[in-house]
């Protein structure tokens, strides 16, 4: 195409009325005079204005609610699939950070003192008060001659953070001396289940000690891992796992 | 409402695009309510029967959630992206019939049976429908006839040529000088012609 052949088309490829052929000729021009780029670019802004002007009419109820039952189900197919990545990319992670030994073994774990009925303190909503009620429900157990079984979590992380399991495989993290991190990261939990992390609460690190409900049931669970995640936590791990336990 | 879908009403196109991108489909759904009318309006008018413009406008909107990677921003608006997949998808419909229908008939005749819209909610949307109009009917009749039969209608220049039995370069002199009138009256008034 010469310019001639531009001059004479322009304002139907801003129109979109071109064929295709046209269309590939008219651009080609285009990529080889850049510019003609805002001349065009122009035509089409004023060629789009026409998509204004028809009478405005109301689309029926039903076209939305077609539209949006496919998005949804592509949406939750997409979810499906980045879980699906997620799952594994997870499961190569915590395969890596054993097989190369970045398990940083050595700090002594803090042990939980306590153990709490999960469906009270989750009706309570008071992570705060867990501690203290742990303690009393421990010297309860201790003065009956039960056990607690606490795992520690390993990792490259400094500090100590174990997963106490209390009744009905549900559980506590509790964490002591772990290093800051940036203000715009959390740490996340993630409890492993047949190779699927699931989301299990976030918390900030710090030198006190700090307890945090694990979201998920332990039960049949994998791994308890712990990451760091942008703010707020995310839906599937994004980076290695920090600290991870076997179960 | 939700109080988190609350929130995206208060979001800009651009970030609720961002946000569909992600296979958000709330944030698509908003962008719904706010382009359908628009899209189903532009439908109608190439399609010129309510079935054909909802599948067009169906077909829009499945196109837009799924490429809402492909929008870019220094292009124009989400709603002219959206507009400009319809107008696209609906000549392909017009020139893949065979028996093209002269739209402009059809929909002024049927015009009084469809319900109009009552949502003229947002204010600035409507007043640009107004300026377009008004930079329209500054237009005579024969260069908006052109305009017409080629934008909606997806009829080629020469297609119009034989069509209104004009010289094809008065229907090429008639589409330019329809185009330059409109971008004269926005820049008259001091109005952009992108938005």
């Amino acid at each position: 195409m010469d310019h001639k052949g531009f001059a004479e088309l322009k304002e139907f490829y801003a129109l979109s009325i071109l064929d295709d052929e046209q269309k590939s000729e008219f651009e080609e021009y285009l990529r080889l005079h850049p510019e003609h780029r805002a001349e065009v670019d122009d035509l089409i802004s004023v060629g789009d204005l026409l998509a204004l002007s028809p009478e405005e009419l109301e689309p029926p109820a039903s076209l939305r609610s077609s539209i949006m039952a496919t998005v949804k189900a592509e949406s939750r197919e997409s979810e499906a699939a980045s879980r699906q990545r997620s799952r594994q990319s997870l499961w190569e992670r915590v395969g890596d950070f054993s097989r190369f030994g970045r398990i940083a073994v050595g700090a002594a774990a803090i042990l939980l003192i306590g153990v709490l009925s999960w469906n009270s303190f989750m009706q309570r909503g008071e992570i705060q008060d867990l501690r203290s009620a742990a303690e009393s429900k421990q010297a309860a157990e201790q003065a009956q001659g039960s056990s607690i079984e606490s795992i520690r979590l390993e990792g490259a992380a400094t500090g100590k953070v174990e997963v106490v399991k209390l009744e009905g495989e549900q559980a506590v993290l509790v964490a002591e001396g772990l290093t800051p991190i940036d203000k715009d990261k959390t740490l996340q939990i993630w409890v492993i289940k047949d190779d699927v992390p699931k989301p299990s609460g976030i918390f900030n690190p710090g030198e006190k000690l700090r307890s945090v409900a694990v979201g998920h049931s332990l039960k049949n669970a994998d791994m308890v891992a712990v990451t760091v995640e942008p703010a707020g936590g995310s839906q599937a791990p994004t980076t290695d796992p920090v600290m991870v336990a076997k179960l | 409402m939700a109080g988190r879908e609350s929130q995206y009403l208060l979001m800009a196109d651009e970030d609720l695009m961002s946000m569909a991108e992600e296979d958000n489909s709330q944030a698509f759904g908003v962008l719904y309510d706010r382009h359908s009318r628009a899209a189903f309006s532009l439908a109608y008018r190439m399609m010129g029967d309510r079935q054909s413009s909802e599948d067009l406008v169906q077909e829009a909107f499945l196109k837009v959630w799924r490429s809402a990677d492909r929008y870019r921003v220094e292009r124009g608006s989400v709603r002219t992206w959206i507009l400009s997949i319809v107008h696209n998808r609906g000549i392909d419909q017009l020139r893949a019939t065979a028996s093209r229908r002269r739209t402009q008939d059809r929909v002024e005749a049927t015009t009084q049976k469809v319900q109009h819209s009552d949502a003229f909610s947002e204010a600035w949307r409507n007043s640009r429908r107004e300026q377009v109009r008004e930079a329209l009917q500054t237009l005579p009749e024969e260069q908006l006839k052109i305009l017409e039969l080629a934008y909606f209608s997806g009829y080629t220049h020469m297609e119009i040529s034989e069509l209104l039995d004009l010289p094809l370069g008065t229907v090429k002199g008639r589409m330019r000088l329809g185009l330059k009138k409109i971008k004269n009256y926005f820049d008259d008034q001091e109005l952009a012609v992108r938005g």
